[in-house]
């Protein structure tokens, strides 16, 4: 008896050493992941091929650029990796978020669960990479303890099984658990949502095809994520999980509510069944997008030391060209931040994207600094002349063509508004100047419309009727334009009157006059260090020169653009982008 | 046979639908004050006593709604008063109303049933008056069947009415009374309108999906015409993947546009759906193939196979990947009898040296 239980002890003991030297090693951060940058905001996709087939792939293809579509104009960097991206070293990178601070995951493709030690029954969770090769729960979860994802969506079999937890002998197990690194979740995050912030969305049991019909909804998984995702992304101002998944499901199945769709009820996907499961935080925004949008054209984004923001959309003349090339200067109205500052030149990253249905031609880009002193702002023209201006004048009076006075709408900036449309037009009286040195319009304006016309700049000419001499193009956000009105102001009946004639509508903010002298300037020509594109690599030649060979970019792609510039000590700089180029609208 | 079909028409209209997707023709981004008088004017009906809230901060936007040629218009507002702190989502269809949801706090009191239902019947005559709706005369004198005789359903020909007591159902709802609608006698899947209340017995959220309207009743393709139709598409499949169909069935109803086939994902025609049993199931995990017709024009509009997103047979099996448990196990029997043998001799040699 005594040996026994000595023989039972050294068993133990042999049986702790064993433990002890082996289960620490698969929660034990492997040596391959990166160092975490100090950066918010990515949105990573991702998705397997393995063993779909060729028109659920096409689905499946279709979603992850609309979700990383939606994730670029909500403001976050976005990685799809759908397909051969998958692999298993990229879903342990997407699990920490790939650096960032503030991380959303999605994946789709196959997934299962299944005791593999053939002892204790330990069920772990697996997914599929783009080659079939399993990657486990607690995998994923040794890299994902930085506690950077916040939101995962996974479109797979079994996933949402369970929350997950850590086995007795150590092992984690569950994707919920392995993804967000804490059990510490609503078990139905959907009709009672935790307020931690973090939130879980899968399939317990089976995950439909996005192509497959389910109740009676064809093509109701494709139809459930798009709706889903363009209320929790593009309108993520406005809509939380669960008010995006009762939209999602509204739509789709139309259903009162995400509660009462077959989704969330349950169903039965060839032959087994399933049904949504939503962990954690239903209440939660995963954006702040401002819905809205317009009609298709590539947008500009900025650096602003964290991460990618939306300046404004470029090349708006294109819509009118007809195919033909137009050149685009856009004062960049939010922050860009170096990526690098040396003592002698610093290195700025910036970002153009095709969101919508166009078909973009780049032939050439430019950035270009212009150092000022603080006293005065400076604009850029639609033809290229940089112009300072300081404390610009009011008009006096500002009639539309009803006759209905709009000059509170147009006397100061505060997005209190005139709105233009096909046939108006507002008449603006300045107070008599000194023009010696110079006349100015400075113009703070916006359009929300997708066709984008040019707003005529009329003056009178000598027999008293209204002759164009300018034109500017409004831009889907804010921009202030400048127009160099010399020699034109006063007018031939020595009138300080000008016109504004709108054949689209459009948004004035406000107008103003300046008279100041044009003060000194330095303008530098950032160097093109490189321009990646997502779908064509290195595109940096050409983008070098106005040769006729373009860069294209489709929905969904992006090219991103790195500047050298002489480091700005002491002026203000403002950044002026030019684009030369053209976009043909994808028949649908 | 027509080429419309299978791999290739699920591509080229996957594709187009990806372009929709995309093609979102905006009006607005986030403005304030246009629809802030609706909002107010929708919040009266709610049960939410506007006279100590107030509205404080309002924002909307509009753009086209996916994959469709409507507009959506969504308003946010935050409503503070007293202890009321509520965020309120609106959401308008070409300036329609089209829902409502209330979330915040809703406190702990609960109403008994009846109240409940008084409740939702004074809002279904509010909403009746704010929106014009004369529809809501039938929904009114449904809730009123069902109170009288306190049954949770109740249907006339056109509609028909469920009361579910369910925490679960809406996240923030104690009681939801739907209304589903009937085409021809055929049920309409989903509701065509909702009402929750919560706990506190306030207005919680609403839909009228009333907007969906019947584009035509008309049903030219009988059942085995539908069937003929679809025959091939499943034959296809089958031949390429090995199987053979051993049952097919076909379903009429009425449905909704939901992928926008044919320009307007708000109307409603009838259709054919036709389900294909195989023999087996596939490499791809597929036993079933499903292809659907309209039924007044006999387009086959959909055709694909069934699966999930599990892997079949080998794949992804297991591969050992708890290999630490397993080296403990073969550790533990190879170690377990040297152990044990070491243990003996240590005892039977340990005692005999001293």
């Amino acid at each position: 008896m005594n040996v026994n239980i000595k023989n039972y002890a050294a068993s133990l003991l042999v049986a702790f050493l064993l433990i002890s030297i082996m289960f620490p090693l698969s929660i034990t951060l492997p040596s391959s992941v990166r160092a975490l940058a100090p950066a918010t905001g990515i949105s990573i996709v991702l998705g397997s091929t393995y063993s779909v087939p060729a028109g659920e792939i096409a689905a499946d293809s279709a979603i992850a650029s609309t979700i990383a579509t939606y994730s670029s104009w909500a403001g976050y960097t976005t990685q799809n990796w759908y397909g051969s991206k998958t692999n298993a070293s990229d879903i342990y990178l997407a699990a920490g978020g790939d650096g960032y601070s503030y991380a959303l995951a999605f994946y789709i493709g196959d997934g299962n669960h299944w005791a593999d030690d053939g002892i204790f029954n330990a069920q772990q969770w697996v997914i599929a990479d783009n080659n079939g090769g399993a990657v486990y729960d607690k995998d994923i979860f040794g890299y994902s303890g930085c506690g950077n994802v916040k939101f995962v969506m996974m479109w797979s079999c079994e996933q949402g099984d369970t929350i997950g937890g850590i086995y007795w002998f150590g092992t984690p197990f569950g994707m919920p658990y392995a993804w967000l690194h804490t059990i510490d979740l609503s078990p139905c995050g959907y009709a009672f949502p935790d307020g931690r912030g973090l939130a879980f969305l899968g399939f317990n049991g089976s995950a439909p095809w996005l192509t497959d019909t389910l109740g009676g909804v064809t093509d109701a998984g494709l139809s459930f994520l798009s709706n889903f995702y363009y209320a929790a992304m593009w309108n993520g101002y406005y809509f939380t999980i669960n008010m995006a998944l009762d939209y999602a499901a509204q739509l789709t199945f139309g259903s009162a509510n995400f509660g009462s769709c077959i989704l969330y009820e349950g169903f039965m996907a060839g032959g087994w069944p399933g049904n949504m499961v939503v962990y954690g935080d239903g209440s939660m925004h995963i954006s702040n997008g401002p819905g809205g949008g317009s009609g298709g054209c590539p947008y500009v984004s900025t650096w602003n030391g964290t991460r990618y923001v939306l300046d404004n959309n470029i090349l708006p003349a294109a819509e009118m060209s007809n195919g033909a090339d137009v050149k685009d200067y856009c004062t960049l109205q939010q922050p860009l931040v170096p990526t690098y500052q040396g003592r002698s030149h610093s290195v700025y990253s910036m970002q153009i994207s095709e969101f919508e249905h166009e078909h973009d031609y780049f032939d050439q880009v430019r950035l270009l600094a212009v150092d000022h002193g603080s006293s005065v702002d400076v604009g850029v023209s639609p033809y290229g002349e940089i112009l300072t201006y300081s404390n610009p004048a009011p008009a006096t009076s500002a009639v539309d063509d009803r006759g209905v006075d709009v000059l509170p709408e147009l006397s100061s900036v505060d997005q209190n508004y005139y709105q233009g449309y096909n046939g108006s037009h507002v008449t603006l009286t300045f107070a008599p100047a000194d023009v010696s040195d110079g006349v100015k319009l400075v113009i703070r304006e916006d359009t929300d419309h997708y066709l984008k016309c040019p707003v005529y700049v009329q003056v009178l000419n000598a027999t008293g009727g209204w002759s164009t001499v300018a034109t500017f193009q409004t831009r889907i956000h804010w921009a202030t334009d400048i127009i160099n009105m010399t020699g034109y102001l006063p007018d031939a009946q020595g009138n300080f009157k000008v016109r504004l004639c709108f054949i689209s509508t459009d948004k004035i903010d406000y107008v103003g006059l300046d008279t100041t002298r044009q003060v000194n300037i330095r303008v530098h020509v950032a160097e093109l260090l490189n321009a990646l594109s997502s779908s064509q690599g290195d595109v940096t030649r050409l983008l070098k020169a106005d040769d006729e060979k373009y860069a294209a970019l489709l929905p969904g792609q992006q090219i991103r653009l790195t500047f050298k510039l002489p480091t700005n000590q002491n002026s203000q700089r403002t950044f002026i982008f030019y684009t030369e180029g053209h976009y043909n609208t994808i028949d649908n | 046979m027509r080429k419309v079909k299978g791999i290739t028409y699920l591509t080229v209209s996957l594709f187009v639908f990806l372009l929709a997707l995309l093609s979102i023709a905006g009006l607005a981004h986030t403005t304030s004050g246009s629809h802030e008088n609706l909002t107010s004017k929708f919040l009266g009906i709610t049960g939410l006593n506007m006279n100590s809230c107030t509205i404080s901060s309002f924002a909307e936007s509009t753009s086209r709604m996916l994959n469709s040629p409507h507009y959506l218009t969504v308003m946010k507002a935050e409503i503070n008063g007293g202890n009321a702190q509520f965020d309120v989502l609106m959401c308008l269809v070409d300036g329609k109303f089209w829902s409502y949801s209330l979330s915040g706090n809703f406190g702990t009191g609960e109403l008994d049933r009846s109240a409940y239902l008084i409740r939702a019947d004074n809002v279904l005559k509010a909403y009746q008056t704010f929106s014009n709706a004369s529809y809501c005369n039938e929904f009114v004198a449904l809730l009123s069947t069902a109170m009288q005789t306190q049954n949770s359903s109740a249907e006339n020909q056109d509609f028909a009415l469920k009361i579910s007591n369910s925490a679960s159902a809406d996240h923030t709802a104690n009681i939801t009374i739907d209304y589903s609608r009937k085409v021809e006698g055929y049920a309409l899947q989903g509701d065509c309108f909702a009402i929750s209340m919560s706990k506190n017995g306030l207005l919680s959220s609403l839909i009228d999906n009333m907007m969906y309207y019947v584009a035509t009743t008309d049903v030219n393709v009988t059942k085995e015409q539908a069937i003929a139709m679809a025959t091939p598409y499943a034959t296809a499949y089958a031949k390429q993947n090995g199987q053979t169909t051993v049952a097919t069935n076909a379903t009429f109803d009425f449905a909704r546009d939901v992928s926008c086939v044919r320009g307007d994902n708000f109307a409603i025609y009838p259709r054919w759906t036709v389900s294909f049993t195989f023999d087996k199931v596939n490499n791809e995990s597929v036993s079933t193939y499903a292809v659907a017709v309209w039924a007044d024009n006999g387009q086959v509009y959909y055709s694909a196979p069934q699966g999930y997103f599990s892997p079949s047979n080998t794949a992804l099996s297991a591969n050992a990947s708890n290999w630490q448990i397993v080296a403990l196990a073969a550790g533990l029997f190879v170690l377990f009898p040297i152990a044990t043998t070491y243990v003996k001799h240590r005892a039977r040699t340990g005692r005999s040296r001293k």
